[in-house]
């Protein structure tokens, strides 16, 4: 049995010391979050539905705009103006979707505009599909290759709120030489309030 | 004259001299008799000698989980629907009496106090139908592309000034989707648990009925309806 208070060694401070460093040297240089937090992307193109698991998300069209006009504002960009008009359809329970953003080649993101009537989130339950439009201000030489990136998280802290969770990314399918066809065009576009999609012989009147 | 030379007591570290016994030990001159020494006792293992922290770390544990899980009481709790406090089938009454923190928007005599909710439902019908009858206020609304419609009709009974806001009627299918969460009611009536011309949310009728309507998938088999205030209290009506 040992009597009396225990010595502190210099082998036993090595150990601790050691140990720390390597705790923090794990953290630090390991690809954590790449391996722990990813979000599970779907990838996709234009016209394609989307199974997120939580919902369908189909990316219908994609415009451009210099003008965006609505009953309240007409809006001019300071690029131009990259309209994506999507339909989500929820299939678990009422949702949020709060995730979009472009990201051109060079890896920056642009984030919704609100202006001129159009959408940075929508919201939908089971049941029925919700089409919204989402407008981003782009320079000119963001359009070749941009991908819109929807989801039900948010982007905002690199993306924090769509840890673990489904993304969709979807390639517009922009060209070099449709980027400066697209440039060049002066386009007004008056996006539709979010809403069902229009109806098809599918649907009836009451 | 003899002169007695006393060898020198040999250091320790120093090692053993040559020619001196292998047994004794160093410092100890030759015909010394070394002193008993206690037999070292035998050494309690890890397990016995960290017993009492080996016994308190699952209670550390436990108070730790606790005092980090506030988030679940505080925020997820509270928002949803999460206790099932009856169930029944289509036609029987289901009780549900819950407490909620009241604001005072529809009784300002209420306002931040605990009022105990208590009101019996009773779902008496659910069919699909293929149109939606006009809203009282706004243009007709036509069933999406894509979509069934349902209505599901309930008998409610409570006290008159019973407090119904937030008012959930919600169809659950097989593979668990729920449709109708949201207290918004298609057809833009304020409350889905009044009558459409109701205003505010409180009760005038000891007695009152409600058809309210909801979009579901095509393919939807639907299972149960549930009935709730926003949570965490619920009813389950079980369809046949």
């Amino acid at each position: 049995m040992r009597h009396g208070r225990r010595r502190i060694t210099w082998k036993g401070t090595a150990l601790v010391v050691g140990a720390v460093t390597a705790g923090c040297a794990l953290v630090t240089y390991l690809p954590q979050d790449d391996a722990v937090d990813a979000p599970f992307i779907v990838e996709g193109e234009v016209g394609q539905p989307l199974d997120l698991t939580y919902a369908e998300l189909t990316v219908t069209e994609v415009r451009v705009a210099d003008v965006l006009t609505s009953p309240a504002e007409a809006a001019a960009a300071a690029g131009t103006f990259l309209v994506v008009d999507a339909t989500w359809r929820a299939t678990q329970g009422e949702t949020t979707f709060s995730g979009a953003e472009v990201t051109d080649e060079q890896g920056r993101r642009f984030w919704p505009s609100s202006r001129g009537g159009c959408s940075t989130s929508a919201s939908a339950q089971p049941g029925y599909a919700w089409r919204t439009t989402y407008c981003f201000d782009v320079p000119r030489d963001a359009l070749e290759g941009a991908t819109v990136r929807l989801a039900r998280g948010d982007q905002t802290e690199e993306h924090g709120g769509q840890r673990r969770d489904a993304v969709a990314v979807v390639d517009l399918g922009i060209t070099a030489s449709e980027a400066d066809a697209l440039w060049k065009a002066a386009e007004t576009v008056s996006p539709e309030a979010p809403g069902y999609p229009p109806a098809s012989a599918g649907g009836s009147e009451g | 004259m003899t002169t007695l030379v006393t060898p020198a007591v040999p250091g320790p570290g120093r090692g053993t001299p040559p020619g001196a016994a292998p047994s004794l030990q160093p410092g100890m001159l030759p015909g010394s008799v070394p002193p008993d020494l206690p037999a070292p006792a035998r050494r309690r293992g890890w397990w016995r000698r960290n017993i009492v922290w080996l016994v308190l770390l699952p209670i550390a544990v436990a108070a730790a989980a606790g005092a980090s899980s506030f988030r679940v009481w505080a925020y997820w709790w509270p928002v949803g629907l999460h206790h099932e406090v009856d169930r029944v089938s289509v036609g029987e009454p289901a009780h549900m009496a819950a407490e909620y923190y009241d604001l005072g928007l529809s009784v300002p005599e209420r306002a931040n106090t605990t009022v105990l909710r208590e009101i019996d439902a009773t779902v008496t019908g659910i069919e699909q139908v293929e149109r939606l009858p006009p809203p009282l206020y706004s243009d007709p609304v036509a069933i999406p592309d894509g979509s069934v419609a349902y209505e599901v009709q309930v008998h409610f009974a409570a006290e008159p000034q019973t407090d119904v806001a937030l008012c959930q009627i919600i169809l659950v299918a097989e593979d668990g989707a729920r449709y109708g969460e949201s207290n918004t009611d298609l057809l833009g009536g304020p409350n889905r648990c009044l009558p459409p011309d109701a205003e505010g949310s409180l009760s005038e009728q000891p007695e009152w009925d409600v058809s309210s309507f909801l979009l579901a998938d095509p393919d939807a088999e639907i299972t149960q309806v549930r009935l709730g205030f926003g949570g965490p209290e619920y009813v389950t009506v079980d369809l046949p």
